[in-house]
């Protein structure tokens, strides 16, 4: 009913936070989807899962980000491919005030390049812009750096934000709604993306029956 | 009375039954007891310790005992401490039945009887096996604490045992068995020493010590006594008995060797020197003979039908030469010394030229021959280097060419052999020369590797020790590569062994070629064989020790290459497996919530992450399969 009318659309996305450990994608996450900031929050375990929507005013599209925040712990390293494997999105964060988490961030762009499907966006963050004092991994540098993998028909963002102050934050799911295929996610290019976009109207008993199964097992 | 009844042995009766009435009957019938019979003192029926052959019961206790042996082993065992006390429990009352002491074995048995009501003694010397009856009155040792056995029987001295306490072990080497009740707390009766009753299973015999001698010694005229495995073995006769007999030898052998060759040798030369002399003499003979006859292919013939002068003059030069005292009376010998036969019309006595003695010369029965006229240029022939006289030497090939029968000389088989001892042993050496010195080479050959591999194998063996202590690397590797230089050694051995085989043999037997050799040849197969298969099995017990010791000290290293995954792959995948594992928790959690907050469109990402983990963690479980967690 509501598919390539002028009427406002719908996709949904898979996104994925990939970064060194304790540079704040979990607060990012948060700040994005709660609006919260936990000063003391605990190292994400594994992978969380959230889920937020955001609307382009200019396409008058819905997106719904899947999130996927996953540990940056190098222990749960092996996790991450799962997640970016059929990903839409990918934020590579880093801590500005924390050079290794860039070369970080910047291994990661690579692996995603390697690995991940082709066509994901993928957006390099720089954290903690509160810090801005505290710099340390240099604007231009991380610019030219940026420019660089465009130069090689990469479509890599940039972004700088402050999960605490909550200064960028939005600005950069908004970029990456923009810079989503939503029109061929909606016309079905992809069957997943189908699949997701038949599941928003009713719901589905089947399903239901389903889930209880699930959680009683645990 | 009762009460008083005191009974060692033999359940048989020690107390005349006592009826009812209290009339005592003694049923020994025979009039060989001159034992007084006990009065009937008490009304009480008196204890019968009888109840028939098969069915013993203590008189003391009432206890059943199967057998006559065991009752009095009982009695000493569990009542012989309490002698003294004055009244032992009195029986209850009892099958009186008929005593079997009519039977002469049991009466035998009385030994001792106490007539006195307050004592009675039975005692039954079953074990000391004296048949005599042996009759003491016990009376007088009332005081006396001991039990009649053992003023009865002598016991060796017990001062010298060493009193168990609390917390004793068997002394006996390698045992270490607690001592106690189960184990038995026995004495050694000699060395006093503390055992358990497995190691107590010896007897010897022994006497008390003499003053001045601290515990008992060996006596045959002794007690047997228990003691120990050692104590047994120091028995005097045993010693004697294991005593090494073996007599070295070897030095009145070597001796006897040495004075029986010298003795051949002197014969030999002996021999050899009175053929010298006799050869000589018959050329001199012979040549003089023939310049004088000028009879030259006629000799013996002419000489002997010529000159009768001659001959004598010959057969006296001829005595001389073997000496007068060794020429034998042939009138004095009756039997030829080499075969003992009586000579008689048929057998004629000869002498032998060299030694003098008398021998026959039955070249036709089968007796084998004890002399034989050799033709001289026939031994000649073989000895010509010996020491003969200028006239012998210059006419030397006319001498061994002359066909004369007058050079020929009686010789017994004895002096014949002595005589050509040497050349024997001459042809035996070079007969073999040209194919035994090849086989020589070879085994030569093969003795050296042998030598090596020995001397190598010893090496190896040694530092195999020390590696297998110190296991350190380098010691390892030059341990190795020391191994790789045993096998090339090997190696060099079996290629001349195969090498020795092709020639030599035939399908494990020596080919028929060189069947003369055929001992040498399996004698040097043999202790090849033996010698490789000892030193093969030895260095492969020592590869698998070094390839132990290399595993050990260095696991990495095999441990690549023999899984299917190294240890750190291994780690890895399982702390994937586990991470997987704690998401699939988490997802399902998140399920599980998502579910209860009715927010269904997070449901079907967190599904398929789910199915997404579900597969990964079947994927990783079986990559690492074996090494899995479960």
């Amino acid at each position: 009913m509501a598919s390539s009318t002028d009427t406002t659309r719908f996709a949904q996305f898979k996104l994925v936070l990939l970064g060194e450990s304790a540079v704040g994608k979990s607060s990012i996450v948060h700040r994005f989807v709660k609006n919260t900031f936990d000063n003391f929050r605990e190292s994400t375990i594994g992978a969380a899962f959230l889920t937020q929507t955001i609307t382009l005013p200019e396409s008058k599209t819905t997106i719904k980000f899947e999130i996927w925040d996953t540990a940056g712990q190098e222990r749960y390293k092996s996790l991450a491919p799962m997640y970016y494997r059929n990903a839409h999105a990918a934020l590579c964060v880093y801590d500005i005030t924390n050079p290794s988490s860039f070369t970080k961030a910047q291994d990661w762009i690579k692996e995603l390049k390697k690995q991940a499907p082709e066509g994901i966006v993928i957006c390099l963050v720089g954290n903690k812009l509160d810090l801005s004092e505290e710099r340390q991994v240099d604007e231009q540098e991380v610019l030219q750096y940026v420019q660089e993998l465009n130069h090689q028909e990469n479509n890599v963002l940039w972004a700088e934000c402050s999960a605490k102050s909550g200064e960028g934050v939005l600005d950069i799911f908004n970029k990456i709604g923009r810079a989503l295929p939503v029109e061929e996610v909606i016309n079905g290019a992809s069957s997943r993306a189908r699949q997701v976009g038949s599941r928003k109207p009713g719901v589905d008993l089947a399903r239901q029956a389903h889930s209880p199964q699930n959680s009683g097992c645990c | 009375m009762t009460a008083k009844t005191k009974r060692r042995v033999l359940g048989t009766v020690q107390q005349a039954p006592t009826t009812a009435n209290g009339s005592t009957k003694l049923p020994i019938q025979s009039g060989e007891h001159p034992l007084p019979v006990p009065q009937p003192v008490m009304t009480s029926p008196s204890p019968i310790a009888h109840t028939g052959p098969d069915s013993l019961i203590c008189p003391i206790c009432n206890e059943k005992m199967i057998s006559v042996n065991q009752l009095n082993q009982h009695i000493d065992d569990v009542h012989l401490g309490d002698s003294n006390s004055d009244s032992p429990p009195p029986p209850t009352a009892m099958p009186t039945t008929p005593q079997k002491l009519d039977s002469p074995g049991v009466l035998d048995k009385i030994i001792k009887r106490n007539t006195t009501p307050t004592k009675k003694i039975i005692n039954l010397d079953l074990f000391e096996g004296s048949k005599t009856f042996s009759l003491s009155d016990s009376n007088g040792r009332d005081a006396n604490s001991m039990s009649p056995t053992l003023h009865q029987k002598p016991r060796v001295s017990r001062t010298h045992w060493v009193q168990p306490s609390g917390n004793n072990t068997c002394s006996m080497a390698g045992c270490s068995k607690q001592l106690n009740v189960k184990n038995g707390i026995v004495n050694c009766r000699r060395c006093g020493k503390l055992f358990c009753n497995s190691h107590t299973d010896f007897k010897v015999k022994l006497r008390n010590p003499n003053p001045g001698e601290s515990i008992p010694q060996y006596d045959k005229d002794g007690i047997w006594s228990k003691c120990c495995e050692e104590c047994f073995f120091h028995k005097p006769d045993i010693v004697a008995g294991t005593a090494v007999n073996a007599v070295d030898l070897t030095s009145s052998f070597r001796q006897l060797r040495q004075t029986r060759q010298e003795e051949n040798q002197l014969i030999i030369d002996k021999t050899v020197k009175k053929f010298i002399k006799l050869v000589n003499l018959l050329t001199e003979f012979y040549i003089t003979s023939q310049h004088h006859r000028e009879a030259p292919r006629t000799g013996l013939s002419s000489f002997f039908q010529t000159s009768t002068l001659d001959e004598s003059l010959l057969i006296e030069k001829q005595r001389e030469i073997v000496g007068y005292e060794n020429w034998q009376d042939q009138n004095l010998v009756q039997y030829c010394y080499i075969c003992l036969t009586k000579f008689g019309f048929l057998l004629r006595k000869h002498h032998c030229r060299l030694c003098g003695q008398v021998v026959c010369d039955d070249k036709f029965s089968e007796r084998q021959e004890c002399s034989l006229l050799v033709p001289l240029p026939m031994i000649l022939s073989k000895l010509t280097h010996l020491n003969y006289s200028v006239q012998v030497k210059t006419h030397f090939d006319e001498v061994l060419h002359s066909h004369d029968d007058l050079f020929s000389v009686r010789m017994c088989k004895n002096c014949k052999d002595s005589l050509l001892y040497d050349y024997k042993l001459k042809i035996l050496n070079e007969q073999h020369d040209p194919k035994l010195q090849e086989l020589f080479s070879y085994y030569n050959q093969l003795f050296v590797v042998k030598e090596k591999i020995h001397h190598q194998m010893a090496k190896y063996r040694r530092e195999m020790d020390a590696v297998t202590k110190s296991k350190s690397n380098a010691a390892l590797e030059s341990t190795n590569r020391f191994k790789d230089r045993v096998m090339g050694s090997f190696r060099e051995f079996e290629r001349i062994l195969t090498e020795f085989k092709t020639i030599y043999f035939v399908q494990n037997s020596v080919s028929p070629q060189f069947q003369k050799y055929g001992r040498i040849l399996k004698g040097i197969n043999q202790s090849l064989i033996l010698f490789l298969q000892e030193s093969l099995m030895e260095f492969k017990d020592l590869n698998n020790r070094l390839k132990q010791t290399e595993n050990e000290a260095m696991p990495k290293q095999p441990e690549v290459e023999i899984p299917r995954l190294t240890k750190k792959q291994i780690r890895e995948l399982r702390e994937s497996l586990m991470v997987m594992n704690e998401q699939k928790f988490i997802i399902e959690k998140l399920i599980n919530d998502v579910t209860k907050q009715r927010k269904f469109d997070e449901l079907q990402p967190l599904l398929n992450n789910k199915l997404e983990i579900t597969t990964e963690i079947d994927r990783l479980e079986s990559e690492l399969g074996e090494f899995g967690f479960s």
